[in-house]
């Protein structure tokens, strides 16, 4: 009876040992994806034995073999493993995404089936079926990638570009040369160079990989848009272990090449907000601070000085226009000398830029230095802002205003002080009316410059005419003896110094001239008792004719006869007494 | 008829009592400008001195004051200005003539100016030789000549119609000098910095840019803009409102 016992729990024992293990019906594919050329090997699979196995129906599929049954079962340490499996080789007729269907089996008097599967069945490759080459492994464990710090950044907003190579454990990178190095138009770049490459692990695609940074570069667009980058290309050199070892335990390595290009990416970049945007904005982006100073405020006319216009801080530091220094014309500027410390890291340009101006004051004087001003954007709180710089004077010490050579202003030249600083105030003074117009403008003025004209003009007038009226009017006319007369009787004077009988010809003219003049008719061709007959009628003494006729006598008798005794003093006063008293 | 002389000589009287008036606030606000420019308050000291010049008085060293108290408090346009406005009155004053010099000194334009015209060669040459006062004064002097020799006539006669001729001479040089000081009048750029457009209106090109305290001379003016020139020559139109004449 207690043998019985023994044997029933036993049995127990083990059909509850048999329940426990879980009844599995599995499909199993040889692989997820093939080349439309290449078999699959699906195998449905159960760890315990069943009947009535139904097998899906391959819509998609050619069944090249199958179903081949297989059985093992095994005892380890007491255990009982069991598996069957039928297995097909398939070989798909179309692409795409093929399902294989379920199948049924019943065990233990219960059907179970299995999960449908998907295969992705794509192009007919090269050479299906074949053993992986160590080009292959190659292809599949060697990546290069591109990763940007920002990918919408702002115009003229720094963006670091990193290239990253991932490589599986199980290659050996030999070598490496790019082949394709990037231009990088429309960005102003600036390669960062790597010291020591250093190898993390990372998790790749899912699988174990190292990485290492082979390149970073630092970008700034200059254009907004979306900007393309130019990829970068690297040809590796890498060694593979076939598995294999040789004679002495050492593994054999293949090599292979392998080209990974990275890149062919593009930025976003974003215009500037227009908002806001101030009209002086010069296209700095960052984070900056402006200063002014200069060397010295205080100098003598024609010392020197230096301002500095400097702008320090993050950013476009390279790309930016420093604001100019506008100063008095008087100050002479020369063109600045422009120094920078910009140091590039992965955060980007940062150090500072510097104008430095040498400005020569050539006047005394107090000049003041306006407050400059500088916008830029900042990225960070998405708004422009200025900055402004302290204002100061140069104070300029000396005595002279020299007087330039090329003349300043037009005032200047009228009367330029030569010495003489600055004139302080007067404070003594004696005020006056203000008049819109110079006393030499009024009407007074006019009036009287016309009246003492006027009044000299008329009190000759009235004078002559008073004059005239009491009748003395012989003295007045004897200066208005005529020109040509009085030219005549100056030759003739001389001519009757000299002797000469030209005398009487020119005596004879004058003669007639004055009787012309005092008569108005030309006596010249009358008869003498013509002549003293019009001078009768004209009123002139008896006298005065007698000298007439006699003067005449003797011009006509040098006429004829020659002047060899001929008394030309005692004629020419006879003339002059005779021009007397008829003019 | 006594009611009549009373009544002329009170007026007369208050006339003078208001002139009187008039000089002695002159006076005390040129004290009380002084003192405020000595207590560096060049706000006040402007002010004052404004008010001399409000009352009608004026006088060579309040343009002086006004200019120095401008300058000092920063204004240079407003010192130019007014010593330009001296100069006018007070003409070739050194004192104005210096201290304009450097409020000019201060201007960012430098401007160099073009040759002199044939016509303002000989004004500053007639100019140099005497002002116009000193012209007008010849004119008056060689006219009354003219008269009297024309009334003591026989031993003066010769020298009548030389005198008339330089009386007429001197009279003809200061209508031209007047003709040209008419003609002569300009304005100082007040804004900072102002754009000088080649056509009066606000979206025209703009032809150059003019700082504070630069000298133009205003030719023609249109609607709210002026047309200008400057020393070397350039010309365009510019707002109204950013600059003021010197003589108003």
């Amino acid at each position: 009876m207690k043998r019985w016992a023994v044997l029933l729990f036993s049995l127990f024992s083990l059909l509850a040992k048999a329940q426990d293990n879980d009844i599995k019906f599995e499909a199993v594919l040889s692989k997820a994806k093939l080349g439309q050329n290449e078999r699959l090997r699906v195998s449905f699979e159960m760890n315990k034995d069943g009947d009535f196995f139904e097998a899906p129906s391959f819509n998609n599929f050619e069944i090249l073999m199958g179903p081949s049954q297989s059985i093992s079962s095994s005892f380890i340490n007491g255990k009982r493993s069991f598996s069957k499996s039928y297995t097909y080789v398939l070989r798909p007729k179309k692409q795409g995404q093929l399902i294989i269907d379920s199948a049924s089996i019943t065990i233990d008097n219960t059907v179970y089936t299995t999960d449908p599967k998907t295969v992705l069945v794509t192009e007919p490759i090269d050479n299906p079926n074949a053993p992986k080459t160590a080009q292959d492994i190659a292809d599949e464990s060697l990546y290069l990638v591109a990763t940007l710090s920002n990918d919408k950044p702002y115009l003229n907003q720094g963006v670091l570009v990193t290239y990253t190579l991932y490589f599986s454990p199980r290659v050996y990178i030999n070598n490496f040369i790019p082949v394709e190095n990037p231009t990088y138009k429309n960005f102003w770049s600036q390669d960062l160079p790597i010291k020591e490459y250093e190898t993390r692990r990372t998790t790749f695609r899912n699988e174990s990989f190292n990485a290492v940074d082979l390149k970073t570069v630092v970008l700034y667009p200059q254009k907004s848009g979306s900007l393309a980058l130019d990829p970068f290309a690297l040809e590796l050199y890498v060694q593979i272990p076939t598995g294999r070892r040789d004679f002495f335990g050492d593994p054999i390595m293949r090599s292979a090449t392998k080209t990974v290009k990275a890149g062919d990416l593009s930025i976003n970049v974003k215009e500037l907000p227009e908002q806001g945007k101030p009209l002086n904005f010069s296209g700095a982006v960052g984070d900056f601070e402006l200063s002014v100073e200069a060397s010295r405020t205080s100098l003598e006319v024609n010392e020197s000085t230096q301002i500095k216009v400097k702008i320090n801080g993050k950013g476009n530091l390279k790309l930016l226009s420093i604001p100019e220094l506008s100063l008095p014309s008087a100050l002479e500027k020369y063109d600045p000398e422009y120094t920078d410390n910009v140091r590039v890291n992965r955060e980007g340009m940062n150090g500072s830029v510097t104008n430095s101006y040498t400005v020569v004051p050539r006047y005394a004087g107090s000049y003041p230095v306006d407050p400059l001003e500088f916008t830029y954007f900042d990225p960070n709180s998405k708004s422009y802002k200025t900055l402004s710089s302290y204002p100061f004077d140069l104070t300029v010490e000396g005595s002279a205003l020299l007087p330039s050579t090329s003349t300043i202003a037009p005032i200047a030249e009228k009367n330029t002080p030569v010495t003489s600083g600055f004139k302080s105030n007067a404070y003594q003074t004696s005020l006056v009316t203000m008049v819109s117009s110079p006393w030499f403008e009024s009407n007074t003025y006019y009036l009287i410059l016309a009246l003492l004209v006027i009044l000299g003009f008329s009190i000759s007038f009235i004078i002559n005419a008073f004059k005239a009226s009491i009748g003395s009017s012989g003295q007045g006319a004897k200066k208005a003896l005529p020109k040509k007369i009085k030219a005549l009787l100056k030759r003739a004077d001389k001519l009757a110094k000299e002797q000469n009988a030209e005398f009487y010809s020119i005596a004879s003219e004058i003669l007639f001239l004055c009787l012309e003049k005092y008569s108005g008719v030309d006596l010249s061709t009358a008869s003498k008792q013509e002549r003293e007959d019009k001078l009768q009628t004209l009123g002139a003494d008896a006298h005065l004719i007698e000298r007439i006729n006699t003067l005449n006598d003797r011009i006509l008798l040098v006429k004829y006869s020659g002047s060899a005794s001929a008394p030309f003093e005692e004629d020419f006063n006879v003339l002059h007494t005779i021009i007397d008293d008829l003019l | 008829m006594r009611s009549l002389i009373l009544l002329i000589a009170l007026f007369l009287g208050l006339t003078v009592t208001a002139q009187e008036a008039s000089f002695e606030k002159g006076s005390l606000a040129f004290e009380t400008g002084n003192k405020a420019y000595l207590e560096e308050d060049y706000e006040a000291a402007i002010k004052a001195y404004q008010n001399v010049l409000a009352e009608g008085l004026h006088s060579k060293e309040v343009y002086l004051n006004l200019g120095n108290a401008y300058y000092k408090n920063g204004q240079t346009a407003s010192s130019i200005l007014y010593f330009e406005k001296g100069l006018l009155h007070f003409k070739k004053d050194v004192d104005l003539l210096t201290n304009l010099q450097f409020a000019e000194n201060q201007r960012i334009d430098r401007i160099e100016p073009l040759p002199d015209s044939i016509i303002k060669q000989v004004y500053k040459f007639l100019l140099n030789l005497m002002n116009s006062e000193s012209w007008a004064v010849t004119s008056l002097i060689f006219a009354l000549l003219f008269a009297v020799t024309k009334i003591i006539k026989p031993r003066l006669r010769k020298i009548a119609t030389p005198s008339l001729i330089v009386a007429l001479i001197a009279f003809l040089i200061l209508l031209f000098i007047r003709k040209i000081e008419r003609s002569e009048n300009y304005a100082i750029v007040f804004e900072p910095a102002v754009t000088v457009l080649s056509d009066p209106k606000i979206d025209a090109p703009v032809a150059f840019e003019l700082h504070e305290g630069t000298k133009v001379k205003p030719v023609e003016s249109f609607e709210e803009f002026q047309k200008i020139e400057i020393a070397n020559g350039q010309s365009g139109w510019i707002i109204t409102s950013s600059i003021r004449f010197i003589k108003e």
